[in-house]
């Protein structure tokens, strides 16, 4: 960053106002010397050096064309002017009327040139806050202390007599969104690198030791999956740029994986990425900042990445000043492009994904030069002015942006006429005018009439260009601006008011400002920079926010400064070298490629050497987070267990009632309480296997209008009408759009909430800030829906039996019941110690437990078994201390008890792999988050043989599970829909996300698995799996296992309408453009090497609801994501 | 009631028009309105009977109730069945699980498989004919019988309730002015498709019946009548280290029983109520009543199953001399 101090003798500054043709030799060089200072300036602001050497004709030739048409080599007295300089400096010295030179009569003229800073580093977008941490102590043998290690880390450090740790986090103090750090590491301290890159601001640990049981662990007995990890980003971050980040435990399924930009644009890596690297195009609406990746509920830490605008194979160009053309969302730059003066519209092309450069054609072409405004007038004009130093009028011009026309037009000539001073164009500002404010369609000119002075012109625009100049001093400084060879100049356009950079010293540059009031009033807004080129003003015409933003050459920043807060002093948003200018726009749209919501969002675009860069405005904070996919639970079968974020959420018994909604604050960095607006919207989908854009319901809230053709927004691919009171409205205001007022400082953030559909996962909402009466997005964040399941999942003793009937306190005598054609159900033996147990007193190391002493097997109906007292079994027999309560075999007493054999080992499913996207388990694809709860999990008594037809022992088989489902909701059912003659009590279950899972030993049919939706409830037969699969390992059964268990639980939610239940498509991932060729889990017709082979992934229309989606469908869809639990 | 609609027949299959290996045969009952869905539907079977020494398999659909959407079955009603009660889906079948990669059901050789069937829309009253067709030319799998079966047709009634059973009716109707008749009886309060509801609120109903033989002891139910030996029970009834719960039982179940059928005397479940109420009296050692009972269930319903398992208690008990030779 470049400060340029000029050091003129004071002479020179003493001749403020000559207006003479004839000028006498002592006035001919103090214009010379002021004219060599003003051709150096603007050619340093480009090589940020003066010439080196001191051979003022090879200096000569150097500026002759490019910045000077006739460089002024002689004195007055026609001696050779004498030139030095060391690239920081430079002394320009007359020998005087004598001729020689260190005699009295010497004229010296000195400038000195301030370098750029070297570049900082990059500042963090989204500094994690101070309370990164708090310690959750679940470990009673535990102490955990944490402390910041280095700048991101953090040092754990505990106390406790276990060998070994386990360490899991969360960002929720309940452990919904818990992940492993570290598993079985020993001793203490343990470093967590990089956790406060972690977009979260608060985070609960627990440190385990071996004995103790882990806060995080499922009912499977596993820890969550570790989130991925992003290391390093390689290749050109540009829009359209091909780039890759390097990590770990990214999906394998590269559609699983979400990959988030600030401002929460989110993208799909490409189908070339790999668990350790992820590939993609930087997308239209990214912007600088940190990247995450998310798959599922797994986010993984941030990533810092710098977007350029354009692709670095362009030929670097020399950039002066950026425009942002607003309606047609295009950037106009002023350079240096290859030693040739030029300017360009760059333009975005959908067609390669990138942006393009098309020259403008100058109104007078090179040498001249021109610096451009940085925004339009209301009539889509862009304004530039002739910077090209000349002793002739500089012209003022402009460019129609919108249709582009790329070529300058005349507007209005700038200088004292006749003075034959050299006159050069400093910079342009036209007012935007917004709300079409009679008086307020001008632009303002500054330039630089040599010892003249230095003015602002006012001129009238209008559609057909430019009027009459309304005053030719604006500001009334009499020609007594200190200005830089570039002007930074924006106009306010809520106010009018013209904001421009000023030098105060060589050292020191100000921002001050002219009031649109009439009286032309100029205050000092904005001190502390060191030599300022580039301002620019956003504000919108409802809003107090607003900010001015400067660069600050020599110091190497970008700065911005609230206009209402101007005392804050302001704040550095990024450091970086060669920043000569910066413009506030938008993200450009193009609503063939990607998401027109998207694209409205204010940005920052600034140069850096040769680049443009884009960042996020300054200032605005919402929370939970901007960048990426927050998970928002839209049912849950334990409401009270809800992220902080969310207001509500709904309990799946009560659907169509509440709304889930969920919570957002948003705030002002400087501390100061304004107004701010909230609307929720749809961004349309980020979720693998969709299809945007798709028919919409009512448009989800039209509320973003296109800048171009002003037709409303009307893509959405959710669900649900967003509708006052309804689907997307406040539940403050009821209305879709929400503003509040008086608040928005750290302290007193501006809290909103919105309801969210209450049905529909995968349903993703885009949350919107902005001030009030403005669609200028802010910022924004958006949300995914999940539907939050819970399953009690319970496993069977593999041996024991059922009881025959009730028991009594103090019998030493059970009967265990026979099957009904009189043979046993039941693989006691003499000698077993055993556990009684029924639904209500369930299997537990306090249960009745006794020796089997005798066992009769002669009764009909059952077989008789005396108690003996373990350890002395035929010597004591063993009375019961409970009541057990049983009814075999239709239960329909409501009622069930059995004995499990100590040791026996259990019939086990296995749940594990619903929620992961490593393609095991495919709910995560669906959006629902299967927990494994402990409640109510546990035994269920030995059933050797388990029945579902006929219907009379389906009805048993029902009812068998409604009793040992503590979380069931029973209602009665006809089991033989659509026949609906068969009705069963209690059979079935009312909506709720509650789902049962029983481990059985077998079927009487050798099936592997079976479940009934409207019970809730899955079976899966470990026996007959192990059975039908007698090469396979054990690894291979355990896949099997959770093969079934994701094939049961599809049949929870219904999926494959209609009786048939399943399929024969491929898994999604492979039809839709992955690499996974492989049946989907719904299928039965696939080998037994489809189901071990650890892939479970639905189909398209499993997930989806509408199977036209699919290319081979051959089952309508139900959808999980879509319909089902909760109904 | 209706005595002489709410009387039990049973229509065995006369005529087959294919002398393959498979037969297809239907039973079906006359009934009342809403009387399938507490429990008649169990007495409309399909048999498939294999007459061969080898195994034949049958081309179904992949739903557990495999008649539905198969292209190898056909099932022709004629009746005044209710568009309104077909809703989605056709007719299904219960009691056998399809397997196979194609899937398929499998009959055994020289045996029968007792399924049951069903079919949406029957809910009106009035006159009904079925018949079911199995046809495997077309079916593109090894090993899946080929040839056409057809079955015999059956013929039943659907009949207006009348008496108290007219009365749960006529509540329901009230209740639910629009809805077909197919629907009876949900939804309706009180809820009596609940068993205890039922027989609290309308124990002497057609209906309660149906609910009350479902309320038995799960071995000595209708469905499990071949496992029920009887001189195996009757060997345990003498040993009191064995026999008390079952006497106990037997005690309060012969009340109901007798209670249901003095009002009842013609419900189609009649003969089973009839059988429960001597067995159960001779596990009691009340073996006069027994054999009475037994007699006279053999007398008027001998080829119903009560009336088969009451002439096993009959032999088993003129066998032991437990009862006067007449």
């Amino acid at each position: 960053m470049v400060v340029k101090r000029f050091l003129l003798l004071s002479l020179v500054l003493a001749l403020a106002a000559v207006g003479a043709a004839q000028w006498d030799p002592l006035t001919k060089i103090k214009a010379d010397f002021y004219t060599w200072n003003m051709v150096l300036e603007t050619m340093a602001v480009d090589y940020i050096a003066f010439p080196k050497g001191d051979d003022i004709q090879a200096v000569g030739a150097f500026l002759k064309g490019f910045y000077w048409d006739e460089p002024i080599l002689y004195d007055p007295w026609g001696n050779l002017y004498r030139y030095s300089s060391d690239g920081k400096t430079y002394t320009l010295t007359s020998p005087g009327p004598d001729g020689n030179l260190s005699t009295a009569d010497d004229l010296t003229s000195r400038g000195d040139f301030i370098a750029p800073m070297p570049l900082q580093e990059e500042i963090p977008s989204n500094p994690p806050g101070l309370s990164y941490s708090i310690p959750v102590p679940r470990s009673t043998g535990s102490s955990l202390m944490l402390s910041k290690s280095g700048t991101d880390d953090i040092l754990f450090a505990w106390s406790g007599a276990g060998p070994t740790y386990d360490v899991t986090g969360a960002t929720d103090p309940r452990f919904l969104n818990s992940y492993l750090l570290q598993n079985d590491i020993a001793g203490s301290p343990y470093t967590y690198p990089g956790a406060l890159k972690n977009p979260k601001s608060v985070e609960f640990f627990d440190v385990t030791e071996p004995t103790e049981t882990n806060h995080a662990q499922d009912a499977n007995g596993l820890y969550p999956a570790t989130p991925p990890s992003l290391s390093t980003a390689t290749g050109n971050w540009f829009i359209g740029g091909s780039v890759s980040v390097t990590g770990t435990t990214f999906s394998e399924v590269y559609k699983d994986n979400v990959v988030c930009f600030p401002g929460g644009y989110c993208i799909h890596p490409d189908d070339t990425s790999t668990t350790t690297q992820l590939d993609f195009k930087v997308p239209p609406g990214a912007i600088t900042g940190s990247i995450v990746n998310s798959i599922g509920i797994l986010e993984s830490n941030k990533l810092s990445a710098t977007i350029s605008l354009e692709d670095p194979a362009l030929p670097a160009l020399t950039i002066r000043t950026i425009g942002f053309a607003k309606t047609a969302g295009h950037y106009y730059t002023c350079d240096l492009d290859a030693g040739v003066q030029k300017a360009y519209r760059h333009s975005y092309d959908p067609g390669t994904g990138k942006w393009v450069r098309y020259p403008v054609t100058f109104f007078i072409a090179p040498p001249h030069f021109y610096y451009g405004s940085t925004k339009m007038d209301r009539f889509n004009h862009l304004f530039f002015v002739d910077a090209y130093p000349s002793t002739s009028l500089s012209e003022s011009t402009r460019v129609v942006t919108d249709p582009p026309s790329d070529a300058m037009a005349s507007c209005k000539a700038l200088g004292v006429p006749g003075s034959e001073r050299t006159v050069k164009g400093a910079g342009a500002a036209p007012d935007p005018n917004p709300q079409s404010v009679a008086g307020r369609d001008v632009v303002y000119f500054a330039f630089d009439d040599g010892l003249n002075g230095k003015f602002i012109y006012k001129v009238e625009v209008n559609a057909g260009g430019c009027g009459n100049i309304l005053d030719t001093d604006y500001g009334n400084r009499g020609g007594a601006w200190y200005w830089n060879a570039i002007v930074g100049m924006s106009v306010d356009p809520k106010t009018g008011d013209l904001y421009v950079a000023e030098r105060i010293t060589s050292t020191t540059s100000v921002v001050k400002v002219i009031r649109n009031d009439g009286s032309e009033t100029l205050q000092t807004v904005a001190t502390g920079f060191t030599n300022v080129f580039g301002v620019d003003v956003w504000r919108e015409t409802g809003g107090d926010f607003g900010f001015i933003l400067a660069t600050d050459f020599a110091a190497g920043q970008l700065k911005s400064i609230p206009i209402d807060n101007t005392a804050a002093g302001g704040s550095v948003v990024t450091g970086g070298s060669s920043m000569r200018t910066v413009a506030t726009g938008l993200t450009t749209y193009d609503t063939s490629t990607y998401q027109a919501s998207d694209l409205i969002r204010l940005l920052v675009a600034h140069n850096d050497g040769s680049t443009i860069k884009l960042r996020k405005p300054p200032y605005f904070s919402t929370d939970p987070y901007e960048s990426m996919p927050v998970n928002i639970w839209i049912s849950s079968p334990v409401p009270s267990d809800r992220p902080t974020y969310q207001g509500v959420l709904r309990d799946s018994k009560n659907p169509g009632t509440t709304y889930s909604t969920v919570k957002m604050k948003a705030w002002f960095s400087d501390g100061v309480a304004r107004s701010i607006c909230a609307t929720a919207g749809d961004p349309l989908s980020t979720a693998a296997n969709t299809f945007v854009p798709s028919p919409t319901p009512a448009a989800c809230n039209k509320w973003w209008k296109d800048p171009v053709d002003g037709t409303e927004y009307a893509f959405c691919d959710n669900s649900s009408d967003f509708t006052a009171g309804g689907v997307g409205s406040s539940t403050t205001s009821g209305e879709l759009l929400d503003c509040r007022s008086n608040c928005g400082t750290q302290a007193n953030p501006c809290v909103f909430e919105f309801r969210i559909s209450p049905s529909y996962s995968e349903e993703n909402f885009r949350y919107y800030f902005m001030v009030p009466q403005s669609r200028t997005v802010l910022s924004s964040f958006m949300s995914n829906s999940w539907k939050r399941a819970l399953i009690e999942q319970d496993q069977m003793c593999q041996r024991g039996g059922i009881l025959y009937e009730d028991t009594a306190i103090g019998q030493t005598q059970i009967k265990i019941a026979k099957n009904l054609d009189g043979t046993r159900a039941d693989n006691l033996q003499l000698g077993d110690t055993i556990y009684i147990f029924d639904s209500q007193k369930p299997y537990s190391p306090t249960s009745d437990c006794a020796c089997v002493r005798e066992l009769d097997a002669v009764p009909a109906q059952y077989v008789l078994v005396t108690l003996g007292q373990v350890g002395s079994c035929s010597t004591t027999l063993e009375p019961l201390d409970r009541i057990y309560d049983a009814s075999p075999w239709d239960f329909s007493a409501g009622k069930s008890a059995g004995v499990c054999v100590d040791g026996s080992g259990f019939f086990t499913p296995d749940s594990s792999t619903l929620n992961r996207r490593d393609k095991t388990g495919p709910f995560d694809d669906a959006f629902v988050q299967f927990y494994p709860s402990t409640a109510g999990a546990g035994v269920i008594p030995y059933w050797p043989t388990f029945r579902l037809s006929p219907l009379s022992d389906q009805a048993s088989a029902m009812r068998f599970h409604q009793l040992w489902f503590a979380n069931s909701r029973p209602t009665g059912c006809f089991l033989d829909p659509p026949d609906n003659t068969v009705w069963c009590d209690t059979c079935c279950n009312l909506a709720n996300n509650y789902f049962h899972l029983m481990g059985m030993m077998q079927r009487e049919n050798g099936n592997w698995g079976d479940s009934i939706a409207g019970s809730d409830i899955s079976w899966t037969y470990i026996a007959s799996i192990i059975a039908n699969c007698p090469a396979c390992s054990a690894a291979d059964l355990q896949r099997a296992f959770q093969h079934v268990c994701c094939h049961e639980k599809g049949h929870n939610y219904g999926v494959n309408c209609g009786t048939e239940m399943h399929d024969d498509n491929n898994v999604w991932c492979g039809m839709c453009g992955g690499a996974i060729s492989q049946k989907c889990v719904m299928s039965v017709l696939q080998g037994l090497a489809d189901r071990i082979d650890g892939i479970n992934r639905f189909c398209c229309f499993n997930l989806l609801e509408t199977p036209a989606f699919c290319g081979d469908a051959t089952e309508c869809g139900e959808g999980v994501r879509k319909t089902t639990d909760p109904q | 009631m209706n005595t002489r609609i709410m009387l039990a027949l049973v229509i065995l299959a006369s005529a087959f028009c294919f002398a393959g290996p498979v037969e297809i045969q239907l039973t079906c009952r006359d009934v009342i309105v809403g009387e399938l869905k507490f429990g008649a539907s169990a007495h409309f079977q399909m048999i498939l009977r294999n007459s061969s020494s080898e195994p034949v398999h049958l081309a179904t659909s992949t739903a557990s109730t495999w008649l539905y959407a198969s292209p190898w079955w056909s099932v022709h009603i004629e009746g005044p069945t209710d568009s309104r009660c077909l809703k989605e889906g056709g007719p299904v079948v219960l009691g056998q699980t399809a397997v196979g990669e194609f899937p398929h059901i499998e009959i055994k050789p020289k045996t029968e498989s007792v399924l049951t069937y069903g079919c949406p829309g029957w809910g009106n009253p009035g006159a009904y004919r079925v018949w079911i067709e199995y046809n495997g030319a077309e079916v593109p799998a090894q090993d899946i019988y080929k040839g056409k079966i057809v079955s015999n047709t059956c013929a039943f009634n659907i009949s207006y309730p009348e008496g108290v059973d007219a009365e749960i009716f006529n509540l329901w109707r009230k209740q639910n002015p629009d809805l077909p008749i197919c629907e009876f009886p949900l939804p309706m309060d009180p809820h009596i498709l609940k068993p205890e509801v039922i027989l609290e609120k309308y124990p002497t109903s057609t209906y309660a019946g149906w609910a009350l033989v479902d309320k038995g002891n799960n071995y000595l139910r209708p469905t499990n009548s071949s496992n029920i030996h009887i001189e195996n029970y009757m060997k345990e009834s003498l040993n009191d280290k064995y026999n008390q719960s079952l006497r106990t039982y037997g005690k309060s179940r012969i009340e109901e029983l007798q209670t249901y059928l003095s009002a009842n005397p013609d419900f189609p479940m009649a003969d089973w109520m009839k059988f429960e109420i001597a067995f159960l009296s001779a596990y009691r050692g009340e073996y006069e009543k027994a054999g009475k009972v037994a007699a006279q269930l053999v007398q008027d319903a001998p080829q119903a199953k009560g009336g088969i398992k009451a002439k096993e208690l009959l032999t088993y008990l003129k066998e032991k001399k437990l009862i006067t030779e007449k």
